[in-house]
């Protein structure tokens, strides 16, 4: 044999060895991840993912609300922070979109989810499951934050973009049916929460009746927070880490608020009985923010990154019997329901009036103390027509009276959502 | 699934080298000996280390310190003696060996600035020599080049000396990483950094951070920088390095190759030669030039009188740099050996700041017959980093004493640090322990004098532990003062097996053929595993389970490439060489329905010299034209292909999942076809070296992250092959010893390189020809942003435009180094100037600083009292508006070296042999056009695609007194 024909006889020998040792051999698998497959054995963590998905939107979605309101101003070195507050963001170029895209992750999820129990679990047990009752419900609070935050927001994933009035009766519709599921699987406190939103959300479509009567269930004392915890990163409370003192302090109570700077009690003084009002908690401690210039004023509601901030809560549905009643002309009704609150915080009652102006007045600050840093506050001030005028009232040239009322859709889902167009002219963005 | 074991593709290589030998028949052949001396032919100096090698066997060595060599065992008869070294000519002598005796065999060798005749390895299926090379492949001896400068880190080495190869300190901390690319970018996302082997064993090349895992408040360990496992290697070990710069020369390493291959070769010992020491020592300081931009702040005072402190002052100290390397060559008739012991402790200027590293080696070679050689190669490195907290965190040293404002310094915050005050900082313990071991087995069987296998199998190991530690009662932003303690552990192990079979034979009296073949895999796995305790109870327990709150976290990374090749070289007489092969890979990382990639290749080498081409006008001695054209690739990350759910805790403490990444199962590697011209001269009778190449690469299949509407659920974005990215460039290298005379010889060099890099298209993905931040018909990377359009007297505010505007490219088009050596009897001065131009950064501190009220820029601007003026308003409202973009063109007086050689009556006193004592300053001063420290600053270390330079530290400056003997 020669030596051309020993190598081919070993080259093709090796060939042979090779593709017979080779069947596999670069098969790797991921330990640290679950495939879509795993998850059908793991519904309970599927479900829990689900709603801790909409939770860690909550932190951001108070600061950002707050930016955009009159309760946070921006004390650090972002831009981004500084062009909300400042109210000189666009359609394109505002940081509040990380959390529009957070919330549609949570909501997709939800929706995925739903399916995977019927898949699993069969139709007929997944209608009375508690874990399709969470997903649900996580779904059509998901809509209705996209509705408190965005002009328009896609309705379905991939969907064409709808205004946050379709959005809000979207979510309407989804805490009705979460509701019914609740009620079916017999889990009272779901049960709850979907009266909650269904009733915040009836208030923001001007369905006050509906609102009051969904409010109407929800028992004093109660409450659903949005968990958030010290256990790991991905669930710190940032609202914590940013505008705090002892943390990063890039956000400050707006200066307007400075004033009525109780140090003692650390919360700002009611502005009708000039006591120190426990609900909107401040502290101050001569702190400069991170830009070095600025004073710092800590929001002090929350104080731990593991604080939770409240989805909804009884104080929250009060308010929306109150403000029906006041929509419906009965203002005494509606200052007994907010003196009872103040009570339970150890203030006086509201200087009584007959003016509905003066009780409108009196329902902002009311849902400005129960709600303190819980991103209601701009979307109050929206509704009720009263931003432009908070703004005016600053008489500061860098943040204008003129300015967004909202904040605009994500242009990266507009992007990349084929059924809608990524052209300026095309979306919306409110001013006031 | 199961991972696989190493046996199935270990035992196919086993099974192959066991036939091969089965099948031979043995026979016994009379030996002699072949001795002599090579020597300079001008100074007449004798030449250590030159390769001196019998033709057709296996049989060499190296020649001592006194030029002489001794081979034993060559067969008797008539053989062919080639002796070669880098920097001369190389000599063949035809000599008659009689059994049982030695035959001598001197040699001249005269200076050549062209090395047409060295023999390389790197990406050639064997030993070949470059003048039969279709592709470019650099080489760098790295004794000849610390003959003139100390080397005291391995990417020193390469910086300056290759045309294309850009390595450049972008962090200052000693320790941390360094930016190492070839040719520019060819990726948008994966890893630019070539790929390295030492020995034939692929190593691991990480050099960043290993990010925040297990709850660590940001940004563990040492923030962005990260440590450099290039530090791990000690250069007294090296002997030279190849690097292939594009795929045409890198197709033979398939599906890892298109960033370029970079080979470490290590020192070999010396056949029948007593034991030749090398000693060698540095002793020296860092120190960071001094142009903090804080010298102004002792113009003010904080709030209670405290005058603030320049940093230049107080910070910049002098960093002890010490080292000491021992290494020992010889060997017998059929064991060669190299052992070496290295010992570096190196101080930053500004600290706390330190490396200790600890390295040994022992490379054996036993010739155990004509037939049969095996080498064993075994390294250890003990590499202790105390990193310095630096680049975009919150802990940044110097950005902490350099962004404040000094109107708000205080005796706590001498610097008004905005954050966290530097003596804090400076209580923060941050350590990497890194223990690595590579090794690797090399078997040569040459069966018959046409038929050569080589085996290489190899591991490298690296384990290497993190601790951080924010001591109790010290405030740190985000941690408070309760304290924090971070632990972290990253084994990465890669195992390869390379096989090469080679047959050469002959088509006709004019034509040779030489046909290779073989395989090669190599299994990569990193983990990484991490613990975190926050607050604790007092001061005095820093461990992790002595914290109230505990966290932890592991990440797994696992990567399999097995890859078969073939090519056969076709020469013709002994002037024209035609190459053509094929590489075939499959990689764990491919997308599940995409199948094997095949990377194919040909280049062409036509030689001619001033006796065979007359015709070549006089001044030419040498040439050679070539070209080469070939396909290279790069492969996904580990597990992009899979469609994910990340576990995670919700709702407190309840496992939870959330979904991650939409996966791809049509995955592909990203493939560039690059299709090369050049030349190689040699000048005036090889005095002068001439290299130029030119080179066109396309990168098609680039891999993107595609974003996905959100309302479809997936945290990631997908990742597709989309894009198609050009690169193209000349490179040219001018190598001259213009004078060479008896006590008296000067040596240039100058290389350059100009790279344009364009993204051409970005897929159907793309809006308007725009992708995340990517877009076609500009370089990868670019920096866009908006613009100031003029000045509003109403408002007293500038304006800027609504878009973003193009403002540069992150790479220098231009780069280039000049070096010059003067040898005037024993005194050599050596001196290298780098430069380059085109390139521009986001000056991420420069706004920041003026928003903070801080920095000499702001400050200038105030008047007498400290008050804010018109310029001030205009110049804080323009940095509020818009970003910095700065220029990156530099020049640079890299490094600077006098060398004495000690006379030998005085060292041989002592025992001693060639001793020599250098005077060296490494990066000591720079001019710029940028308002910054240092324009090549890049806060995330050496394997990211972020060009800023927020909050890093520049290069300090390094000088050096090196003593270096042999006995």
């Amino acid at each position: 044999m020669n030596i051309t024909s020993k190598f081919a006889a070993l080259a093709a020998g090796s060939v042979l060895l090779g593709v017979v040792a080779c069947d596999g051999i670069l098969d790797v698998s991921d330990p640290q991840r679950y495939t879509s497959a795993d998850l059908d054995n793991a519904l309970e963590a599927v479900a829990a993912g689900v709603e801790g998905d909409l939770y860690i939107t909550m932190d951001q979605f108070v600061i950002y609300q707050g930016l955009l309101g009159d309760e946070l101003q921006h004390t650090g070195t972002w831009a981004g922070y500084d062009d909300i507050d400042h109210g000189r963001f666009n359609y394109s170029n505002h940081n509040a979109e990380g959390n529009m895209r957070e919330m549609l992750r949570a909501r997709w999820f939800a929706g995925d989810a739903q399916e995977r129990f019927a898949r699993v679990l069969g139709e007929s047990e997944a209608a009375t499951s508690p874990l399709t009752v969470q997903a649900q419900t996580t779904e059509a609070a998901a809509d209705m934050l996209l509705g408190m935050m965005f002009c328009e927001s896609p309705a379905v994933a991939s969907g064409p973009a709808v205004s946050n009035t379709d959005i809000l009766r979207q979510a309407e519709q989804e805490f009705t049916r979460a509701l019914a599921t609740a009620q079916a699987a017999g889990e009272s406190d779901w049960v709850l929460v979907n009266h909650a939103g269904r009733a915040r959300v009836r208030l923001y479509l001007g369905d006050y009746a509906g609102a009051a009567s969904d409010a109407a269930q929800v028992p004093d004392g109660w409450e659903k927070l949005a968990e958030f915890s010290e256990n790991s990163g991905r669930q710190n409370n940032s609202v914590v880490s940013l505008t705090t003192a002892g943390n990063n302090r890039a956000a400050s109570v707006r200066e307007k608020w400075w004033s009525a700077y109780d140090h003692d009690s650390r919360s700002l003084r009611d502005p009708y009985t000039d006591e120190p009002d426990p609900r909107k908690a401040v502290f101050f401690d001569g702190s400069l923010g991170v830009d070095g210039v600025t004073d710092h004023y800590s929001q002090w509601k929350y104080r731990s990154l593991g604080a939770d901030i409240p989805l909804f809560d009884s104080e929250e549905m009060r308010l929306i019997e109150a403000e029906a009643a006041w929509q419906g002309g009965r203002l005494d009704e509606a200052q007994d329901i907010m003196n009872a609150l103040r009570t339970a915080a150890g203030l006086s009652a509201l200087p009584a009036t007959t003016d509905s102006n003066m009780v409108k007045e009196y329902l902002l600050n009311e849902r400005l103390a129960e709600t303190w840093m819980e991103g209601h506050r701009v979307v109050d001030l929206r509704r009720l027509g009263e931003l432009r005028s908070t703004f005016a009232a600053l008489n500061d040239s860098e943040r204008p009276a003129t300015r967004p009322s909202i904040f605009s859709m994500d242009d990266n889902e507009a992007r990349d959502n084929p059924s809608i167009e990524d052209d300026a002219s095309l979306r919306c963005l409110p001013t006031t | 699934m199961e991972r696989p074991t190493l046996v199935r593709y270990f035992g196919t290589a086993a099974a192959v080298l066991t036939a091969a030998a089965l099948s031979v028949n043995g026979v016994a052949a009379q030996v002699g000996g072949v001795a002599g001396q090579v020597i300079d032919a001008t100074s007449g100096a004798p030449i250590n280390g030159a390769q001196v090698a019998i033709e057709g066997s296996q049989r060499g060595g190296l020649t001592n310190a006194a030029g002489r060599y001794l081979i034993l065992n060559v067969p008797a008869g008539p053989q062919t003696v080639r002796v070669t070294y880098i920097g001369f000519r190389t000599h063949e002598a035809t000599v008659d060996v009689t059994p049982g005796g030695t035959v001598t065999a001197d040699f001249r060798l005269e200076v050549s600035a062209i090395s047409l005749d060295e023999v390389v390895v790197t990406g050639t299926a064997g030993p070949v020599e470059k003048r039969k090379l279709g592709q470019s492949i650099a080489s760098i001896n790295l004794e000849s080049v610390q003959e003139n400068m100390p080397i005291e880190g391995f990417s020193q080495a390469l910086e300056g000396r290759i045309p294309g190869v850009r390595s450049v300190g972008v962090t200052g901390g000693v320790g941390a990483g360094r930016e190492l690319r070839v040719r520019g970018t060819s990726s948008f996302t994966l890893n630019q950094r070539p790929v390295m082997y030492i020995d034939g064993v692929r190593v691991d090349t990480n050099a960043g951070e290993w990010g925040s895992l297990a709850g660590a408040t940001c940004c563990a360990f040492s923030g962005g920088a990260g440590e450099d496992r290039l530090s791990d290697l000690n250069p007294e070990e090296i002997e030279r390095i190849e690097v292939l710069k594009g795929a045409a020369a890198a197709t033979l390493y398939g599906s890892e190759a298109s960033g370029g291959v970079i080979q470490i070769f290590t020192k070999r010992g010396r056949s029948n030669s007593a034991p030749q020491f090398t000693f060698s020592s540095s002793l020296g300081f860092n120190r960071h030039r001094e142009n903090f931009p804080t010298t102004l702040y002792p113009n003010f005072t904080g709030p209670n009188g405290f005058q603030a402190l320049d940093s230049n002052q107080s910070l910049i100290e002098n960093g002890l740099v010490n080292s000491y390397d021992l290494t020992a060559q010889g060997g017998g008739e059929d064991v060669t050996y190299f052992i070496a012991g290295g010992f570096n402790y190196e101080e930053g200027s500004v600290k706390p700041n330190d490396q200790t590293r600890g390295n040994m080696r022992i490379n054996l070679n036993w010739t155990a017959n004509d037939k049969w050689t095996v080498g064993i190669n075994s390294a250890y490195s003990r590499n202790k980093i105390y990193s310095l907290q630096s680049g975009n965190n919150w802990m940044s040293l110097l950005g902490n004493a350099t962004i404040g404002s000094p109107k708000n310094a205080t005796e706590e915050t001498p610097y008004g640090e905005p954050w966290i005050s530097v003596e804090n900082i400076k209580e923060v313990e941050t350590f990497s322990n890194a223990n690595r071991w590579t090794g690797g087995l090399n078997v040569a069987f040459q069966p018959s004098q046409n038929f050569t296998n080589r085996l290489t199998v190899g591991l490298d190991n690296v384990d290497d532990q993190k601790t951080r530690t924010l001591p109790f009662g010290f405030f740190y932003v985000y941690a408070g003062t309760s304290g924090e303690r971070n632990i972290g552990y990253r084994s990465a192990r890669t195992f390869t097996t390379d096989y090469l079979g080679q047959v050469s034979f002959d088509l006709s009296d004019n034509i040779a053929s030489q046909f290779s073949f073989g395989a090669q895999g190599f299994w990569e796995t990193a983990e990484t595993s991490m613990a975190t305790g926050k607050e604790f109870a007092g001061p005095g327990v820093t461990t992790v389970g002595g914290a109230a709150n505990t966290f932890g976290d592991e990440e797994f990374n696992e990567t399999i490439n097995l890859g078969t090749f073939a090519q056969n070289r076709f020469e013709f007489g002994d002037r024209l060489f035609i190459t053509g092969g094929v590489r075939i890979d499959g990689n764990s990382s491919f997308g599940q329905n995409y199948g094997a990639e095949v990377y194919p290749k040909v280049d062409a080498a036509y030689n001619m010299n001033s006796s065979d081409s007359p015709w070549l006008p006089g001044v030419v001695s040498n040439l050679k034209l070539r070209a080469a054209w070939g396909k290279a690739g790069k492969a996904p990350g580990a597990f992009d292909q899979f469609q994910t759910f990340d576990p995670t805790a919700v709702l407190g403490d309840v496992a939870g999942v959330t979904p991650n990444n939409p996966g791809n199962a049509d995955l592909e590697p990203e493939k560039t076809t690059e299709i090369e011209f050049g030349l190689d001269a040699g000048l005036f009778d090889d005095r002068l070296g001439l290299s130029v190449t030119y080179f066109d690469a396309t990168t098609k299949d680039a891999l993107f992250q595609i974003p996905l509407p959100s309302s479809e659920g997936f945290q990631d974005e997908q990742l597709q092959n989309v894009g198609e990215i050009a690169n193209k460039g000349v490179e040219v290298s001018l190598d001259a010893s213009p004078v060479v005379a008896r006590g008296f010889r000067w040596s240039t060099s100058l290389n350059f390189d100009w790279t344009k890099n364009e993204i051409v298209e970005l897929g159907e993905a793309a809006q308007d020809g725009i992708l995340g931040d990517e877009r076609e018909g500009f370089p990868i990377e670019s920096l866009f942003g908006r613009e100031i359009t003029g000045w509003d007297p109403a408002t007293r505010m500038h304006t800027r435009s609504d878009t973003s505007v193009y403002q540069g490219q992150p790479l220098p088009t231009w780069s280039g180094a000049f070096s010059n050596t003067l040898t005037i009897g024993a005194v050599r001065v050596y001196a290298q100037v780098r430069g380059e131009w085109g390139a521009m950064f986001s000056n991420s501190d420069r706004p920041y600083r003026i928003r903070q009220q801080a920095g000499d820029e702001y400050l200038s601007t105030l008047d007498a009292s400290g008050n804010a003026t018109a310029v001030t308003d205009s110049l804080s409202n323009y940095y509020s508006l818009v970003s910095a973009f700065d220029s990156r063109d530099q020049i640079r007086l890299q490094e600077l070296s006098l060398g004495y050689q000690l006379p030998s009556s005085l060292v041989e006193k002592v025992g001693l042999g060639r001793s020599t004592l250098t005077l060296s300053g490494y990066n000591l001063y720079w001019w710029d056009d940028c308002e910054c420290m240092d324009p090549s600053m890049q806060y995330a270390g050496g394997s990211s695609f972020n060009f800023s330079g927020f909050l890093a530290m520049p290069q300090p400056r390094k000088f050096l007194i090196s003593f270096r003997t042999a006995f």
